[in-house]
């Protein structure tokens, strides 16, 4: 639960993150008020592998790195790392709802988190932006395989 | 009875996953602001490069996406068939046209101008943008899903194709 106090700074802190620029202010004070914003430090699981959630992670400060574990060989490799603005666990919220990856902090990372069955909460102008600006990470996600040939795919 | 032409776009958007979500109300709505467009065989859709905004969803056809390599040539990566949708990420991040697209049969589209979508009730917009995002969502996993493999396989690619990886 956020205090009313600290909603100015918090309101200042998204308006600058690209994830939420489109955004209005009354928007942008709801959004805070229906999520949480929660610090972590140097490598730190933000969520696990596999784990059943629903929560919807907007970078709002430092990196965090995407992880997956490979059954055969317990391996663990760096899949990408997202920075301040890239939002994370859009495919769980809108499929099936299991983390296809972990997520670690990379460095102090300030992450906002709203559970993703309350976006349907929210006035449809902003449940729009939502889905909108969660279709773009995909697309911007989806961009670094576009290079490869299709039948790598 | 003679069915108007309005009326067989719409008959054709429903049978089309995409557009399952909405209903008769908000299907006149995209036929509104969007339209049915019908391609002959090897007929140009898209031409890479292109700075376009418009998106395609196929409804019956298929089409063949083609590159333009360095030794210009035109390569032939992929089709894609009724359900997909074309164009996608070029309109939500404001991009050229990353590969061309030609109908490889007699081909169905819907087609729409993405900045028209503001003009569309709320409620049609939200379901919108939901399902493009569900539909790269889709398209993210399956690659995700393979990406061990994959990785070996583009190693290897990139090893004979003398790039770095």
């Amino acid at each position: 639960m956020i205090e009313d106090s600290d909603i100015e700074s918090w309101k200042m802190l998204l308006k600058g993150v690209s994830f939420f620029a489109d955004f209005d202010d009354d928007e942008i004070t709801l959004v805070i008020k229906m999520g949480e914003i929660k610090k972590f430090g140097h490598h730190e699981y933000i969520s696990k592998e596999n784990s059943i959630a629903s929560n919807l992670y907007v970078i709002i400060k430092g990196s965090v790195g995407i992880i997956k574990q490979y059954k055969k060989d317990r391996r663990k490799q760096l899949l990408n790392t997202l920075e301040e603005g890239d939002c994370i666990g859009e495919m769980a919220i809108l499929l099936d709802g299991q983390r296809t990856a972990s997520m670690l902090s990379m460095n102090e990372t300030v992450v906002y988190v709203i559970d993703g069955l309350k976006i349907r909460d929210l006035p449809e102008k902003t449940q729009v932006k939502f889905y909108k600006n969660m279709g773009s990470s995909l697309a911007k996600k989806l961009k670094i395989y576009s290079s490869v040939p299709k039948e790598f795919m | 009875m003679e069915i108007t032409s309005g009326e067989k776009w719409k008959t054709l958007l429903k049978a089309t996953s995409f557009f399952s979500p909405f209903d008769d109300a908000e299907l006149d709505e995209f036929l509104k602001f969007g339209e049915g467009r019908k391609y002959r065989m090897h007929e140009y859709v898209i031409r890479e490069k292109d700075p376009s905004s418009r998106l395609y969803i196929i409804l019956r056809g298929r089409v063949s996406i083609v590159k333009d390599s360095a030794m210009q040539n035109k390569t032939q990566i992929g089709t894609l068939e009724a359900g997909y949708v074309i164009g996608e990420i070029a309109t939500l991040l404001k991009e050229k046209r990353t590969a061309t697209i030609i109908a490889s049969e007699e081909t169905f589209m819907f087609t729409l101008e993405s900045a028209l979508i503001e003009n569309m009730s709320q409620k049609a917009q939200t379901k919108f943008y939901k399902q493009l995002a569900i539909y790269l969502a889709k398209k993210l996993k399956a690659i995700s899903l393979t990406t061990a493999q994959q990785t070996i396989w583009l190693s290897d690619w990139y090893k004979e194709h003398d790039r770095g990886f």
